[in-house]
């Protein structure tokens, strides 16, 4: 019991202002507006949290001035007065816009830090020149912070344009260093080969199979003509430059096996880029009569009667999506389909 | 973002590297120029922060005006330690460059710091040298001549260790 009570005096004594110019004061009305905020709104609810935030910095300030918290010789009190002012000012922003928040913590710190050099006694003065020199060497110093954090953001800026770079390994950077939290969200080439697939079933699923070969045939002879279409509706920014789509026609017998590769030629931990590979099979359905299915459309009926139009048709089944392979990729198992 | 990719090691480096330098250029100024050790480490202090937060801010200049091909090879650097040979020349380009942009900061740095330390203009104007004698003429150009040696001095020793202690490391981290 006594033990609550001394614990409550000393909380007392730590909170209540013993005079009325003191830090506590200004912690106290700091909290006061920001209980009046909560009741208001709208425009006198943004002045007074405003105005809580001020008291706030400024009751901060004049504790850490009195009762420094000092780390090797330098006291704390800038840095944390300094982030109060930089979550005020930038608070709002850190969606939008977080860098502004972090780049500027160690400016507002640093010139936190030399305001008392020069004022004192609430008049402007020089600082001596034995701590010029230290002034300088502090300012500096907190500018190479916002700059280590602003390559921070830089980086960030770069994962995003080109995410691609995200599967990649980075491990033989002398900059950086990943801690992956969770596995990474799948490169562009999943959404590449989706695409392909989504084209490839509008073109090749249940048409007859004289079609489906001559469509075949195309693209073994143009085959960019399949990656241009698939690009296009990726749309154009930076990262689809560097996606390539590769499609390789493997014969079977009817059927055939399509393989496509999107190959990222970015930067990459490995000099041949990585790749991420689909196979999908073109298969051929005999018609419904149950005759033997003729491969070749040319062939005049012999065995059994085949109507016109009940050809062979074609169906599709899509495996799924490698992970990301690095390294060079995989030569063609044959070098020209032959379409028959 | 899934994962978070954090420039330590950039930092970690370049707090090494800051302490070398500043190390060797101090031990280099106060053994020709004839300062005490204190004086020598506040100056080369804030003459290498200064050189390197202007280098910051040259890369963060750089950075976003770089063409595509260009920003892909510094992005392979960084992330990858990777470039093509055809930016190697570019690379040492860029060294050299820092190199004596970085010697004129320090000269012009130094005569600042100078100034800014003792309060008062230094003496080699060529106005006031006019009116002296020969004698002292000679003293104050002998002056400055020997301060751009020692800070030339200085900066060959620091970026000799560096590029040591970068090639040691690049032995080491494998090809």
């Amino acid at each position: 019991m006594n033990r609550l009570k001394e614990i409550f005096d000393q909380i007392r004594r730590l909170i209540l202002p013993p005079s009325a110019f003191s830090w506590q004061t200004l912690i106290l009305l700091s909290v006061f507006s920001c209980i009046m905020s909560a009741l208001t709104n709208d425009i006198i609810r943004d002045l007074l949290a405003s105005f809580g935030w001020i008291f706030l910095i400024f009751g901060v300030g004049w504790l850490t001035t009195e009762k420094p918290v000092v780390l090797g010789g330098l006291s704390l009190g800038p840095w944390i007065t300094g982030a109060l002012v930089s979550i005020f000012l930038f608070g709002n922003y850190i969606d939008e816009e977080p860098s502004l928040l972090f780049v500027s913590w160690p400016l507002i710190s640093a010139a936190i830090a030399i305001i008392p050099h020069f004022v004192s006694s609430a008049k402007l003065k020089n600082p001596s020149p034995d701590s010029r020199q230290r002034l300088a060497i502090l300012i500096l110093s907190n500018v190479i912070i916002s700059c280590w954090f602003q390559f921070y953001f830089v980086i960030q800026g770069w994962l995003q344009e080109y995410p691609g770079l995200l599967t990649n390994d980075f491990n033989r950077s002398n900059f950086v260093v990943r801690l992956s939290l969770r596995p990474p969200r799948p490169p562009r080439g999943v959404t590449i080969l989706n695409r392909a697939e989504t084209l490839l079933r509008e073109e090749l699923d249940n048409r007859r199979w004289p079609e489906v070969e001559k469509w075949l045939l195309s693209i073994k002879q143009q085959p960019e003509a399949f990656e241009q279409s698939v690009m296009r509706t990726l749309g154009d920014d930076f990262e689809s430059r560097l996606w390539r789509l590769e499609t390789r026609i493997l014969p079977g017998n009817p059927d055939y096996n399509l393989q496509m590769l999107a190959t990222w030629q970015g930067p990459s931990s490995d000099p041949e880029g990585y790749y991420l590979v689909q196979s999908c099979e073109i298969i051929q359905v005999s018609p419904p009569t149950g005759t033997s299915p003729t491969p070749s459309p040319t062939a005049n009926p012999q065995s059994g009667v085949l109507a016109p139009q009940q050809t062979a048709t074609s169906r599709i089944e899509c495996g799924p999506i490698s992970q990301p392979t690095f390294g060079e990729q995989p030569e063609s198992r044959s070098e020209s389909p032959s379409v028959r | 973002m899934a994962s978070v990719v954090l420039p330590l090691r950039a930092i970690l480096l370049q707090l090494l590297l800051l302490l070398m330098v500043i190390g060797i250029e101090a031990f280099v100024l106060q053994r020709r120029l004839k300062i005490t050790r204190r004086i020598s480490i506040e100056y080369s202090a804030s003459i290498n922060l200064l050189s390197t937060a202007i280098g910051w801010l040259v890369l963060f200049g750089v950075e976003p005006l770089l063409p595509p091909a260009l920003k892909e090879q510094l992005i392979s650097f960084v992330l990858f330690n990777a470039w093509l040979p055809t930016a190697s020349s570019l690379f040492i380009l860029v060294g050299l460059a820092t190199f004596f942009v970085t010697l004129t900061v320090e000269a012009k740095g130094f005569d600042y710091l100078e100034t800014l330390a003792t309060g008062k203009k230094d003496e080699p104007s060529y106005q006031k040298a006019y009116y002296r004698t020969q004698i002292q003429q000679r003293e104050v150009s002998d002056r400055s001549r020997s301060r751009i040696t020692t800070i030339l001095l200085a900066n060959a020793c620091s970026y000799t260790v560096i590029l040591l202690v970068l090639f040691v490391s690049s032995l080491g981290l494998g090809s």
